[in-house]
């Protein structure tokens, strides 16, 4: 027990992470509650947020920190329907920022919420039917299902496993029903509060997804645990199980960095409860608590071993896995504009910028899907890729659909380029704590400067993954792109090169520190040499490999 | 202070004027309003409660650094109030700073505008907090009103004579009576304009 990171002692001494969130909640001095409930309202599906843009000016008025609170929801699979949508649409409006935010998760996120409306807030995500549980802290997170996937008779199916995971890992405590609920408080022995999690949770946090191949859009080698599909005559005959991906670096610190899962083996669909209950508690009882940045299960299985691994796993569920079963994975993109399901209805994949939903110069996007909520009769799906998947729509229904889409504006995924279709950022400034550089913001901008390098080379409209996080925490998936740039100072960016395109690979460092101009000429030397050295359908982040841009042969 | 709002430009009045003034030569009268009588007590152990909702709080900065340096072992209690907790809290990290260091005992507020908090002056907030303001004002407490002469210190007034009336069990009129003591005696003492 010695030597334990203070977050541990912040989570045993919570009683079940309640800490003094009700004190901090009712003190009128501040818009921020006390340090220590700043850990654990993430549990609760919160981060306490300032806006960093006038953090200096509020200072010299000798004013705090322009505190607000960031909301994001439970959903597993990022599936809502119409009156949910409504709902949140109504919550953004009045207690957030005016814009609702798809996460790459597949949640959705509030940013703005002030304290003294933090309660009323919860408790209108609630009458919405969702819930914040354990979309932040040191839990299994949203988990996530592949939202649009080729075989669509699938889709149900994993979704409904996606729900029953999320039921199945989450915290039992009533503290979330008591704070922010007005919930009745229940006495129970400890045992009986957190029979999985215990006291102290998890050391870090805890990611799922579940992927139907060939789309591996959720990037299940990102996760600490996965489950891939494996179908077999348009039925599940069960996942192969992934185990310790995770995306988190420190810049310069070379015992942390990203991770790709490995593939364990497979397993039956209803073993897939079981399974992930033995991952969980192993990571429980043996990941890092002392040092935070060596927590994720990532590290757990690169110190101890994989076959170690297995035999912890196999031991606690009480069967063997099976051998993998083959599978292939084409694109980890979105399939945009109108695809047919099973059963004779549609789904239309709309882009939305940085998942940012929102009424701006590019177009009344809020107003605009709150318009399509009001008339959709079939459900709402969230994509890893921030994007949004109006799905189920009758046959007869999508000529109106599509008139709405284009009424305001919504139809950019028909004009877009395949960079800035497919590009992926965290939402960083002026909101997130840990932001180094712009990432959302900075996102058109960047999108654009790609586009102009690959026209200028002849590469015009060529697909390439391209994904910008402020942090080397890599929310935004980057060490998965061809391109990624990760935040290390106000226009400042460490560019990576060498993603597949499919999440299979990491890429791996190009040049640090790169401000604009410098990013623009490194940018056009790799693609004129990409034009010229290309093989017949070789990708930009596979040829960097092959072409020495990164790599031990990097000059 | 030099703005635009809806299209028309804005200037701070006192800031404006002096920013307008042209030439190095340029000059401007500065008078001083004397308040002889709105001093702390001489008496470094007497408590003090200090109401100045707006920029009535200006001079409390004052008072609360000075009776920090002076080693008074009385207590400070401050009531501050305005429209908006977000962007009008005046000196907010210095009174957040003070609470936490036990400088001031206590500091409570008042928003009017703020949409999530029931709409509060500082004389709502004065009788909500009655009981433990007139056991202070029993202890011998000196009370400093400071801040808007027309509406503010009025209220505030009605407020004490509340206070007294309820807390002390007299009537109003013997209420009225010890408020108008407190003056006398220099315990109750106000800077309004």
């Amino acid at each position: 027990m010695s030597e334990q990171s203070p977050v541990e002692r912040i989570k045993r001494n919570s009683r079940h992470l309640r800490g003094t969130l009700v004190e901090s909640l009712q003190d009128p001095l501040t818009g921020a509650i006390r340090e220590d409930d700043t850990v654990l309202i993430k549990f609760h599906g919160s981060y306490q947020q300032d806006d960093r843009d006038i953090r200096d000016e509020r200072r010299r008025q000798k004013l705090e920190p322009a505190y607000s609170f960031m909301l994001r929801t439970r959903l597993p699979g990022g599936v809502c329907t119409p009156a949910q949508w409504l709902q949140l649409d109504e919550i953004a409006r009045r207690y957030a920022n005016g814009t609702l935010r798809i996460t790459t998760r597949q949640a959705f996120q509030f940013h703005g919420v002030i304290k003294t409306e933090l309660k009323a807030t919860m408790q209108a995500i609630n009458a919405a039917l969702m819930d914040t549980i354990a979309a932040c802290g040191d839990v299994n997170r949203n988990v996530m299902a592949s939202a649009n996937p080729v075989e669509t008779s699938v889709h149900p199916v994993v979704h409904d496993w996606a729900k029953k995971l999320s039921e199945h890992l989450l915290p039992q405590t009533n503290a979330y029903h008591e704070i922010w609920l007005d919930g009745e408080k229940v006495v129970s022995t400890e045992a009986e509060v957190e029979p999985l999690y215990g006291a102290t949770y998890l050391p870090r946090k805890f990611k799922a997804a579940i992927v139907v191949p060939p789309v591996n859009d959720v990037d299940v080698f990102a996760h600490d645990l996965g489950f891939i599909a494996i179908i077999e005559n348009g039925e599940l005959q069960g996942f192969n199980l992934t185990v310790g991906g995770g995306m988190g670096a420190t810049h310069n610190d070379a015992e942390t960095h990203p991770r790709v899962a490995d593939v364990a083996g497979f397993l039956k669909p209803e073993q897939l409860l079981a399974v992930a209950e033995a991952v969980l508690t192993t990571q429980r009882d043996f990941g890092n608590r002392a040092v935070r940045k060596r927590a994720r299960l990532k590290y757990t299985i690169e110190d101890r071993g994989l076959e170690w691994f297995v035999a912890e796993i196999t031991r606690r569920q009480g069967f063997a896995l099976e051998p993998a079963r083959p599978y292939k994975f084409e694109t980890t993109g979105d399939r945009f504009g109108w695809t047919e399901g099973c059963d004779g209805r549609w789904h239309l994949t709309l882009r939305i910028e940085a998942g940012r939903v929102a009424d701006t110069a590019k177009g009344p996007w809020l107003t605009g899907l709150r318009e399509i909520a009001r008339v959709h009769r079939g459900d709402f799906r969230l994509t890893p890729n921030q994007n949004l998947t109006i799905a189920n729509v009758d046959a007869n229904a999508r000529a109106f659909i599509d008139a709405l889409v284009v009424r305001y504006g919504l139809d950019r995924h028909a004009r877009a380029t395949p960079v800035a279709l497919n590009a992926l950022a965290c939402v960083a400034l002026p909101t997130c704590a840990l932001a180094m550089a712009e990432a959302e913001r900075y996102l058109p901008r960047l999108a654009q400067l790609v586009d102009e390098r690959l026209a200028a080379n002849g590469l015009a409209g060529a697909p390439l993954v391209l994904r910008i996080t402020g942090c080397p925490n890599g929310c935004a998936r980057p060490y998965l792109a061809e391109v990624a740039l990760v935040g290390k100072a106000p226009g400042r960016y460490n560019l990576f090169y060498g993603g597949d395109g499919k999440g299979q690979r990491l890429n791996a460092l190009h040049l640090e520190n790169v401000d604009e101009p410098t990013l623009v000429a490194a940018l056009d030397a790799a693609f004129r040499r990409y034009a010229g050295e290309r093989l017949e359908g070789e990708g930009f982040g596979d040829f960097a490999w092959r072409a020495g841009l990164v790599g031990a042969q990097a000059a | 202070m030099d703005y635009e709002l809806e299209r028309k430009r804005r200037t701070g009045a006192a800031s404006g004027f002096l920013a307008s003034l042209q030439g190095e030569q340029a000059r401007a009268r500065v008078f001083v309003e004397q308040n002889e009588r709105f001093r702390l007590p001489a008496d470094t152990s007497r408590d003090v409660i200090m109401i100045g909702p707006g920029t009535g709080v200006a001079p409390f900065r004052g008072f609360v650094q000075h009776r920090e340096a002076q080693g008074a072992t009385g207590r400070n209690w401050l009531f501050f109030g305005a429209r908006h907790f977000q962007s009008e809290f005046l000196y907010q990290a210095e009174w957040q700073d003070a609470v936490k260091r036990g400088v001031l005992s206590r500091c409570d507020l008042a928003f009017s505008r703020d949409r999530s908090i029931p709409r509060e002056y500082v004389q709502d907030r004065l009788r909500r907090v009655g009981k433990d303001l007139y056991a202070w004002l029993e202890n011998g407490a000196y009370l400093y009103v400071c801040g808007d002469a027309e509406q503010m210190a009025p209220d505030v007034n009605a407020a004490l004579i509340d206070i007294v009336m309820k807390h002390g069990g007299t009537s109003r009129d013997d209420a009225g009576d010890c408020v108008r003591r407190l003056a006398d005696d220099r315990r109750y003492l106000r800077d309004v304009y």
